[in-house]
């Protein structure tokens, strides 16, 4: 059976919440990420929900300056994550990117389904309950247990919206964990 | 491209002057996003109470990230006084005050915000919720500041002294210490490391708080891993080296009422963190050996020995400590410099002491080695030379 393919190309084209600069920031890190371990293009198994599948993944190696740019291993992992999220999620979930979340609001990013979320101006509009926060988490190597319980007990001690998903993604074994947590303080 | 698209993207340029150190420039990029934001609140409808929260929420970070404290405690403030804000903003917008207050408060005192913080975890079978063993806290949490004292003198290239200068002591000191209440959850101390202010370049700028901080929990994570290369690239200066080296030692737990000890950036997530447990309590112990080996040597010894008792009192110019053993002996003891910093924080603690006397001069006992004594007078500590 074929897999389904994913890339980390104009991201911002399917998720209206993403700038492009934004979008080609975030997918330069993951390239960088995945340059670590892999050449392209590589299986990267997706659980959403308990539910897995497994994706062919493919992108255009970083170059130096690009590595140069996400030199800072740690932001690169947390960016890099970000775009292998949404990446993988509009195939898994259906779900898209609405817009980042500012700081103390509980969550790195707000999504919705694919054609929702949005008022009639263009504006996120969290009134509406499909929207959800989205909590992301990167790690190069090792296990991802821990990262998951820890986005999902920070979306459980509270978030702006009703639902949310806590995302963890491993780079080195390619994996991304999708849960959807119902949030706790509303 | 609409206003929130706009307002996003000057976030970005933002995140990505301030990694630059541009700080001025994404203060400006800041304010900008935030005032774009605020905008957008007063067109929406009253009905779109969550949509209205997030984005009131969202500018007045934005506009104190864009350092406009008076804007951002204005929008919070009118906004808590109206009925519509969603309990969950409300709340996050409350603490946004209380951070404003905080900031305030300390550039009244003359320094630069509440700044980068480091937060210490304990845990173990004698921390509760929110509640630990006074000694025990007070211990760790005054070898932590001391940790972050050295390094920051360390990282400002300060020649080594036996005491790191506190707040009114002169220049040296640039950054005084603020303890956050203990975090719900286990036993989290926040130590903010607050810069004063104006900065003084006597040798060039001082690092920054965030620069400390990293000093802090990188050279942790190298002891943590027995990392004795990295230690030494890391730390060229041997003494400084043995100082910090023996600091973060006395802060691994024996597992008697703390069971694990975690350091992480404040900010970082969790599973960052540095964690020590007791059985890494010996690989450290030979590390220091290998890494800061014996403060000042002078000479061939000529006995050994391990001290048990409650040090009772530390002279700070002459570097002198007096114990007193369980067997009720009093022993003067002289401690070298690299051992200061570890010695303050055991004041009227029960300890163990290796020490040794120079081959000519028996009767003088120089520490070697402090740590907090395990179990009771009692309960089979090791007899005094």
């Amino acid at each position: 059976m074929e897999r389904v393919s994913v890339n980390l190309v104009d991201l911002d084209r399917r998720h209206p919440g993403l700038t492009p600069s934004v979008a080609e920031a975030h997918a330069e890190a993951a390239r960088v990420c995945l340059d670590r371990h892999h050449v392209p293009p590589v299986a990267i198994h997706v659980s959403a929900d308990a539910d897995p599948s497994e994706y062919r993944l493919d992108w255009e190696p970083a170059d130096d300056q690009a590595r140069a740019t996400h030199a800072n291993e740690l932001d690169a992992t947390r960016d890099g994550a970000y775009a292998v999220t949404f990446a993988c999620m509009e195939h898994s979930m259906g779900l898209v990117v609405v817009g980042r979340a500012e700081h103390g609001s509980g969550a790195d990013w707000y999504v919705a389904p694919r054609g929702l979320g949005f008022d009639e101006f263009g504006l996120p509009n969290y009134d509406d309950h499909v929207v959800m926060a989205l909590e992301v988490s990167g790690v190069d190597t090792g296990p991802t247990g821990g990262r998951m319980r820890e986005k999902r007990e920070q979306l459980l001690r509270g978030a702006a919206t009703e639902r949310g998903v806590a995302a963890v993604v491993r780079f080195s074994r390619p994996t991304v964990e999708l849960e959807t947590v119902t949030v706790g303080a509303t | 491209m609409s206003v929130y698209h706009q307002s996003q993207e000057l976030i970005a340029q933002a995140e990505t002057r301030l990694a630059g150190g541009h700080v001025e420039e994404a203060r400006a990029l800041f304010r900008e996003a935030g005032m774009a934001q605020r905008g957008m609140v007063a067109t929406l409808p009253q009905g779109r109470v969550r949509t209205k929260s997030v984005f009131t929420l969202s500018a007045a970070t934005l506009l104190f990230r864009a350092d406009e404290l008076d804007s951002a405690a204005a929008l919070a403030y009118e906004a808590l006084a109206q009925g519509w804000l969603e309990p969950y903003t409300r709340k996050r917008l409350e603490e946004l005050v209380a951070r404003i207050w905080n900031e305030r408060r300390c550039r009244e005192a003359g320094l630069e915000g509440t700044g980068d913080a480091i937060s210490v975890v304990l845990f173990g079978g004698s921390i509760l919720h929110r509640l630990a063993p006074l000694d025990s806290v007070d211990t760790i949490v005054r070898t932590a500041v001391n940790y972050i004292r050295r390094m920051g003198a360390w990282c400002n290239r300060k020649p080594f002294a036996r005491l790191v200068r506190g707040i009114g002591d002169g220049v040296e000191e640039g950054y005084r210490p603020l303890l956050s209440e203990p975090v719900a959850g286990s036993y989290r101390i926040d130590i903010h490391l607050a810069q004063l202010q104006p900065t003084l370049p006597l040798d060039g700028a001082p690092v920054s708080p965030s620069q400390i901080v990293d000093g802090c929990v990188t050279f942790a994570g190298m002891v943590r891993q027995a990392d004795a290369q990295g230690i030494a690239g890391f730390v060229e200066d041997e003494r400084y080296r043995g100082a910090l080296v023996r600091l973060v030692k006395a802060m691994i737990p024996d597992g008697s009422r703390i069971g694990e000890i975690e350091i992480r950036r404040h900010s970082a997530q969790k599973e960052d963190a540095v964690r020590f447990t007791p059985e890494l309590r010996d690989g450290v112990k030979r590390l220091v050996t290998a890494v800061a080996p014996s403060p000042p040597g002078e000479g061939p010894r000529s006995q050994e020995g391990v001290f048990v008792g409650v040090l009772r009192a530390v002279d700070l110019d002459s570097a002198d400590l007096r114990i007193v053993c369980d067997d009720g002996r009093p022993v003067p003891l002289q401690i070298p410099d690299e051992l200061y910093d570890v010695v303050g924080p055991l004041l009227n603690r029960r300890v163990q002491v290796a020490a040794r006397t120079p081959k000519r001069r028996r009767d003088k006992w120089i520490a070697e080695d402090v740590e907090v004594a395990t179990g009771g007078p009692n309960e089979g500590s090791p007899p005094g030379p």
